[in-house]
């Protein structure tokens, strides 16, 4: 799941002064799940803004609806009067949910109120953690199912490094030392002699360094293409 | 006309239609459609001793009642009984259980509607008394056999520590000295801190113990025992004597007294049952309604000694009954106070999942949702608040439901739990006409359900101050409704801050149901931030 996070309320306020009608837009997808831009969250902002403006004496016009998913066109049909409407349009979405709505609507301006954050899954604890870095090259049968170049501050493939103490890592000692975990795990499954060996540098041409990657399924198409 | 229903722990009540106001303090249920829903009649009752006996015979009139014990079952005439069968799993809602038992030999699962927990509890040697282990030192209980010539002109001591001299360890105490004393001559000293035998016969008993010759020693901190060849030597500092003249006494054997410990299958059962296990080891009963049979899942009751916030077995069982006595015909009329989710909205975070304490949210995996049992759910509503998509509502205080309420809101906003604030409010007489312009006291089912659209709602209607009003911490009978609570007004408080908005607008406080003077002191000092020239005549 993409995981998100909301902006500061100041830095919000800050985007939306040149503007009188605003349209906040939250998305039912991942920014639901991580409880950053649901329906609650984007109701909140609204509220929160009505109520700015009332304080600040300033008029402003705030109207909101959540789509299912900011990322797909399809979903984006009800918004078309709304979006009308709007001078503006306070996302709360991830990156790729705001820039595909910033494409069907190429004349209005498409403000985030979230920053995205990354790719995680939920922790014991109220939270999410960074798990997956989208490298385009999936190794994780050689580590035992834990990401090391995600989860290990140095990135290192082969670990550890031998800085943790007391299992937190020496970089940041907020995070448990992701190298021990897999130490830790093998032993448990009693296959600690999977990491004598050295593993290979990994290929990384797949990862962004040739700018935005594109994916095209040849033998499926996902639309009918058009004529 | 009366109609019968369901309060949320279970409990069922009448409310004439004629009269909606009767029930105060519960909410106005009158408004609410009504369903109905078909039950499993059976009762199961998990347990070997008297608990489990007494709630056997109190049930099986009422309706039939499924017996399993680890070991032996009591005999209950009528009862189905399983012997030497173990819970293996519990699933479903209330009303609606599917329990899987082990036998010795067969596998079997039995549909019941609701769970009594009626385990016996084990008996060990009261741990704060630092005794070590030697053939010389019992437990109180362990003594059976008393015509053994071993006793005859012995020196027996009996040790009661600060946790076991209760009630029934002092009865014991008593019982066996003056048994040991007239009997086999033994010379008896009974050493406490406190002894608890506040009652006319047990007094006497005290009494025939004293005349016998039994002495009785109270001592203040701590008791110092040893063992070695001669026997077991105790020394104590007696709060009539001096300090070095501490009071030594070698004694043949040392009877101590003995703490309930539960049953080891009790963690296990915890997990089954997903209730809740309080530090002691004890199962953790709500302690609101009392007398407090009730676990944090509607149709899971616990009687006897398995649980915390016990009282007398027999008043347990009568509660009990009265509780599961509404599955009995088959069918639950109950009206739509629970949570529902509105499947097209659900994003399935699974955040009520998480946070939901009575278990009353499934996940439907064949159906891809998730599902509020209204069986189950307490309608706290603290889903509703939390779930981040809007997905679930409560059908009494819906949004829309708020925005009707605050259309021409008080001065102050005051959301007040159902289960505390409010009772004190109406106790107070807060709610009356003539305080609306200055204070709205609008009613929660539990301060849980507060989410920001109650607080921003209020401020958009012309508030001045909103101010939330829980139960204490630790006391939510949802369990961290009010912490919720709190937590979203801080953040709010960090909006408003945010936004140059003065954040003393919005406060909470924690108020009890029978505590009115702190109420007023809540309120008034509020209203006088709101505005300091104030006008405090108009309340009393």
């Amino acid at each position: 799941m993409i995981v998100l996070q909301q902006k500061d309320l100041t830095q919000i306020l800050a985007l939306i002064v040149p503007y009188q009608k605003i349209l906040v837009v939250g998305c039912n997808g991942c920014a639901t799940v991580c409880l950053a831009g649901g329906a609650n969250e984007t109701s909140l902002l609204a509220g929160t803004l009505r109520i700015a403006a009332i304080e600040q004496g300033r008029s402003l016009e705030v109207t909101d609806h959540t789509v299912l998913r900011q990322c797909e066109p399809e979903f984006l049909i009800d918004l078309v009067v709304k979006v009308g409407q709007a001078e503006a349009i306070l996302a709360l979405g991830c990156g790729a949910g705001i820039q595909t709505m910033a494409e069907s609507w190429p004349n209005k301006h498409f403000l985030p109120a979230v920053d995205t954050m990354f790719i995680g899954s939920p922790m014991q604890t109220e939270g999410w953690q960074e798990t997956c870095s989208a490298c385009g090259n999936c190794t994780l049968d050689q580590t035992f199912a834990i990401c090391v170049e995600t989860r290990c501050a140095k990135g290192l493939r082969n670990g550890p490094c031998g800085g943790a103490r007391d299992g937190m890592c020496e970089a940041n000692p907020q995070i448990e030392c992701v190298w021990l975990q897999v130490y830790a795990k093998a032993r448990s499954m009693g296959q600690l002699d999977k990491l004598r060996r050295i593993i290979p540098i990994k290929d990384w041409s797949d990862s962004r360094h040739g700018g935005p990657r594109r994916l095209l399924r040849e033998e499926k198409e996902i639309a009918e293409s058009p004529e | 006309m009366s109609s019968q229903m369901q309060n949320r722990s279970g409990i069922l009540f009448y409310s004439n239609e004629g009269k909606p106001g009767e029930n105060s303090g519960f909410w106005d249920v009158m408004g609410a459609a009504e369903c109905e829903f078909t039950v499993h009649p059976a009762v199961l009752v998990i347990g070997g001793g008297e608990a489990a006996a007494v709630a056997a015979k109190n049930l099986i009139r009422q309706q039939p009642v499924v017996l399993v014990n680890n070991g032996n079952v009591p005999d209950v005439p009528e009862a189905i009984s399983y012997a030497n069968y173990k819970v293996t799993a519990v699933n479903g809602q209330a009303g609606r259980f599917t329990v899987s038992l082990q036998g010795p030999v067969h596998r079997l699962t039995v549909y019941v509607g609701g769970i009594v927990v009626a385990l016996e509890t084990g008996k060990a040697v009261d741990p704060a008394l630092g005794l070590p282990q030697n053939p010389w030192i019992s437990g109180l209980f362990q003594v059976n056999n008393l015509s053994d010539q071993t006793w005859r002109g012995r020196s027996v001591a009996i040790l009661l520590g600060r946790e076991s001299s209760s009630f029934k360890n002092t009865i014991r105490a008593l019982e066996l000295a003056l048994e040991l004393r007239e009997k086999h001559e033994a010379e008896v000293e009974i050493f406490f801190q406190h002894m608890q035998a506040a009652a006319p016969d047990f007094e006497y008993l005290h009494q025939c113990c004293r005349r016998a010759g039994v002495k009785f020693h109270r001592y203040i901190d701590e008791v110092k025992v040893h063992v070695n060849v001669l026997g077991v030597n105790i020394q104590i500092t007696d709060p009539l004597l001096p300090e070095q003249d501490a009071y030594k006494l070698l004694a043949d054997f040392l009877l101590a007294g003995e703490i309930d410990v539960p049953l080891p299958e009790t963690s296990e059962l915890n997990l089954m049952l997903k209730t809740c296990i309080g530090s002691n080891g004890f199962f953790k009963s709500e302690k609101l309604p009392w007398p407090s049979t009730v676990s944090n899942r509607i149709g899971i009751h616990f009687v006897g000694d398995c649980h915390d916030h016990q009282v007398d077995l027999q008043t347990e069982v009568m509660v009990v009954a009265a509780q599961l006595a509404h599955y009995a015909d088959g069918s639950v009329l109950l009206p739509q106070l629970q949570a529902v989710v509105d499947p097209e909205k659900c994003a399935l975070c699974l955040t009520c999942f998480r946070i939901c304490r009575h278990k009353a949210v499934v996940i439907d995996t064949f159906s891809q949702s998730v599902q509020v049992d209204p069986l189950a759910c307490w309608a706290c509503g603290k889903c509703v608040a939390e779930c981040p998509a809007q997905a679930l509502d409560l059908p009494l205080f819906s949004r829309q439901h708020l925005a009707g309420q605050l259309q021409h809101p008080g001065r102050l906003v005051v959301y007040a739990c159902a289960n505390s604030a409010y009772l004190a409010a109406e106790e107070a007489g807060l709610t009356q006409e003539k305080y609306k312009n200055s204070l709205s006291i609008l009613q929660v089912p539990c301060a849980g359900r507060i989410d920001y659209q109650y607080i921003i709602r209020a401020l958009q209607c012309g508030a001045s101050g909103v101010l939330i009003l829980s139960c204490p911490e630790g006391k939510c009978q949802s369990g961290d409704g009010n912490l919720r609570a709190a937590a979203r007004l801080q953040r709010m408080r960090h909006i408003m801050s945010a936004m140059n908005m003065d954040a003393k607008r919005l406060q909470s406080a924690t108020v009890t149901a029978n505590s009115v003077p702190r109420l007023l002191n809540v309120i008034s000092r509020m209203l006088a931030t709101l505005e300091p020239t104030g006008k405090e005549g108009e309340r009393e």
